[in-house]
């Protein structure tokens, strides 16, 4: 019985933890409407690029690698993408050019990365610079999509706006692929014990190459939605970089503990947009917001790290031979 | 001997480098029979096993299963034609379940779904076959590392293998496991699957196996019948001379308590043990898994803290304050039991090793000194005896029992009083063994005190002077070794009679 409590407490604590958290403000501040209907499909619309961006990242995270190049990407698609939108006046196009870039790049990271070994940490980092050194050159002058057509994306159906509908068919959709599909299970597989999947007759290197190619599908979506929902773009990428990563890692605290998952990283994705709208709410200061996701990622570190502390001194001592 | 060929090597060759892994391998392995490979660290057997589960392409020469030529095939197709290998190191995903452990090579899918209701009939009959009970969605990382060891003999044999390797199965499972073990390989045997039995302890490759295949140096030096080979006669074979002597076993002049441990308690781990060790005396912590040698030993360190009773060194009781560092001082030297991540400097060179501990030795006025550093690390791979004797090899590309004299080597620069071993000669080859058990024997004679964990009865009886016996963190026995027998200490081990001292 106890057992069983604790294993539950393991698996779902940490969402019960930030669901009272998010009450107790809610309480605390009872005069600010923070769950208003109005204010909840906000957060969530909000929210749709960071979401989108973070499932890319969860699925190179789970595949034991590790990405920064979202962030320097994210806005040079975004603006590629208004570009292109532009002068053709069809978003297919533009949103299919911008796929075939962030495929393209991710793949040639995975390449560097699984086949001679750099470092996945070092190669995303001089390609974020590059991508963002790429934007500025494309800045000449201010790009705005200015097809009414694509700025209606965020229109409201079935009670919600399109791109929350997308957003959640995505993780829908990756849900099923991390947990029900044999190619989640030998991409987890990969990601924790890269030994055993040799065993298993599994190709990590191919399944790392198609973590990164999915992560560059989600992140040439999320950039098509945020230019169309935003309009003007410059340097977005990096101020999303801490939300991607706190996300992931607070997501990886629960659910399947110590491991990211695609339900966690949701979870840590809508926990930090609410806290983000009501900071703004109650009229902070914005880099407060940056100093709460920071204390964010790193309590969340700390608790995956505090969980899996334990074991990882079990492991040491008796890995030997 | 009228039976078929399942598996043969024909000429296999491995090169690695200059370096012969492989040399010319002529081997059949036949259906319904265990087969043991034995020999040194070094003389190929992993190799051939790694050939065979095609991991490793030979070089040169063919290999066949049932007739078929399946050189060059990967591990999956090899693994589908009937051919399993359970690897030393337990490749497991710790945050899966022990379900999802068992059929990671082969998850049942149902139009491209996973189905895992289909996979836990199978799995559940493969444990049945076993004899062990799992709560299958338990994940492995809380799992004690025999049963993780059972959850990969699982994986192996869940798709019904025609030929099983075992490398090293019974390095970490305790004696009841070992006996669980031993059932398996017979009823497999009797189901018409054969075993490669890869194993340094002889009593067991006596016990189970009907053939003995001999390498030594990457040649294969003969296969035998078990009961047409002698013990003595295989450890000449495999050493390639005579060893001889085994256990140098001497009674030095034994001083007084220099180490003493009173009550001593460390969570469920220790349960109030007391025991002394004197000068000149080699004295053995005997016990199954999880008898609490190791929590012993680390807390004489310091590496654990235990959370009542005392440790005297030198009749001066141990301040709260001891840690590793302070052990060094207070004279205690610690072999530990983990040489790959607590013993040695993997990406260091043999020299760099040696002279690890106390850096004084080999510097001049604050700064290392090369001439210095060079002749005290010399002296020592000399005295060593470590092959190649070259003290600016890496250590990680040694042998394990070459490895493992450098990580005792390094404490034998200076004279510590205290010397803690545990499981010194865990994967050492009987060559090293012998080696071990002289320096140990030296030790004693130049007076030091020698407490040794280990999980080898012959081992405690052969160079202790007393052995001392754990049962769940509790001394059950004291035994001479002279007036004892091995099937006494191990029903001791086992827990059988519960008097204590």
């Amino acid at each position: 019985m106890f057992n069983k409590m604790d294993k539950y407490l393991r698996l779902y604590g940490m969402p019960l933890g930030l669901l009272a958290l998010v009450l107790l403000l809610k309480i605390a501040f009872y005069d600010v409407p923070l769950f208003s209907s109005r204010n909840l499909g906000d957060i969530l619309l909000e929210n749709v690029s960071v979401a989108i961006m973070a499932l890319g990242l969860s699925f190179i995270m789970i595949s034991g690698e590790g990405d920064l190049s979202f962030a320097g990407m994210f806005s040079l698609l975004a603006v590629i993408f208004a570009k292109v939108s532009n002068s053709t006046n069809n978003f297919l196009v533009a949103y299919l050019s911008v796929t075939v870039i962030a495929v393209t790049v991710n793949f040639m990271i995975a390449v560097l990365v699984t086949r001679f070994k750099f470092s996945s940490f070092l190669v995303s980092i001089a390609v974020l610079f590059m991508a963002s050194g790429a934007e500025k050159a494309l800045h000449q002058q201010t790009t705005l999509v200015n097809d009414p057509t694509i700025l209606s994306f965020s229109t409201i159906k079935f009670g919600l706006p399109l791109v929350v509908w997308l957003m959640a068919i995505v993780y829908f959709v990756s849900y099923l692929v991390i947990n029900k599909t044999k190619f989640g299970f030998s991409l987890k597989i990969v990601g924790e014990n890269n030994n055993a999947a040799i065993e298993a007759g599994i190709n990590s290197n191919r399944m790392k190459i198609s973590a990164y190619v999915i992560a560059g599908l989600l992140i040439a979506l999320s950039s098509s939605i945020e230019a169309t929902r935003v309009g003007a773009i410059y340097q977005q990428g990096t101020f999303y970089m801490l939300p991607v990563f706190a996300a992931c890692y607070l997501g990886s605290s629960m659910f399947v503990p110590g491991r990211i998952n695609v339900i966690g990283t949701l979870v840590g994705v809508l926990f930090l947009g609410v806290v983000e709208k009501f900071l703004t709410m109650i009229s902070v200061q914005s880099y407060i917001v940056s100093i709460t996701q920071g204390v964010v990622l790193i309590v969340s570190v700390g608790l995956v790290s505090f969980k899996n502390r334990v074991k990882i001194v079990q492991i040491k001592l008796y890995n030997r031979g | 001997m009228a039976n078929t060929v399942v598996a043969s090597f024909r000429g296999v060759k491995k090169y690695f480098g200059a370096t012969k892994a492989l040399d010319g391998i002529d081997l059949d392995i036949c259906a319904d029979e265990v087969h043991a490979i034995v020999g040194s660290n070094g003389a190929g057997k992993s190799t051939l096993m790694k050939t065979l589960a095609g991991e490793h392409v030979p070089d040169e020469g063919k290999l066949y299963y049932l007739d078929e030529d399946i050189t060059g095939l990967v591990p999956l197709e090899i693994q589908k034609k009937g051919i399993q290998v359970v690897h030393q190191v337990l490749n497991i995903v710790e945050s899966m379940s022990i379900l999802e452990n068992i059929l990671l090579a082969c998850p049942p899918t149902q139009n491209g779904v996973l189905n895992w209701k289909e996979g836990r009939v199978k799995v559940q009959e493969t444990l049945d076959f076993i004899g062990i009970k799992f709560d299958l969605n338990k994940t492995t990382g809380s799992l004690s590392v025999s049963e993780q060891q059972f959850v990969i003999l699982a994986r192996a044999l869940v798709n019904k293998p025609k030929v099983l390797v075992l490398d090293e199965p019974t390095s970490r499972i305790s004696l009841e496991e070992t006996n669980i073990l031993f059932r398996v390989i017979r009823k497999l045997k009797a189901h018409g699957t054969t075993t490669i039995y890869i194993s340094h302890r002889m009593e067991e490759i006596y016990q189970i196996c009907d053939k003995i295949s001999v390498f030594r140096d990457g040649k294969l030096i003969d296969t035998r019948a078990t009961k047409d080979l002698l013990k003595d006669e295989l450890v000449t074979m495999m050493l390639g001379k005579k060893l001889d002597v085994f256990f140098p076993k001497t009674v030095f002049n034994i001083g007084s308590d220099i180490l003493k441990v009173n009550n001593l308690q460390y969570k469920d781990k220790i349960n109030n043990v007391s025991f002394s060790v004197k000068q000149g005396e080699i004295v053995s912590l005997v016990g199954a898994v999880g008898a609490g040698k190791t929590e012993i030993i680390n807390t004489i360190y310091g590496i654990l803290k235990s959370d009542s009773g005392e440790v005297f060194i030198n009749n001066n009781p141990v301040t709260r304050n001891h840690s590793p560092s302070m052990a060094i001082k207070r004279s205690i030297a610690l072999i530990p039991e983990d040489r790959a991540s607590q013993g040695m400097i993997g990406d260091y060179s043999v020299k760099n090793n040696l002279t690890a501990i106390n850096m004084r030795n080999v510097a001049k006025n604050y700064f290392i000194d090369p001439k210095k550093e060079n002749c005290v690390a010399q002296t020592l791979n000399d005295k060593l005896n470590v092959k190649p004797n070259d003290i600016n090899y890496l250590i990680s590309s040694l042998s394990g029992g070459n490895q493992q004299k450098v990580v005792i080597g390094k404490w034998l620069a200076d004279p510590y009083k205290i010397y803690l071993l545990d499981e010194v000669t865990a994967g050492v080859d009987i060559g090293a063994k012998s080696e071990i058990y002289g320096f140990l024997g030296e030790l004693a004679k130049e007076g030091a005190a020698v407490l040794l964990a280990t999980s080898d009865i012959e081992e405690a009886m052969g160079i202790s002077d007393r052995i001392i016996v754990l049962f769940k963190g509790r001394i059950v026995k004291e035994i001479d070794p002279r007036n004892t027998s091995k099937d006494e200490v191990l029903s001791y081990i086992m827990g059988g009679e519960k008097v204590v001292q």
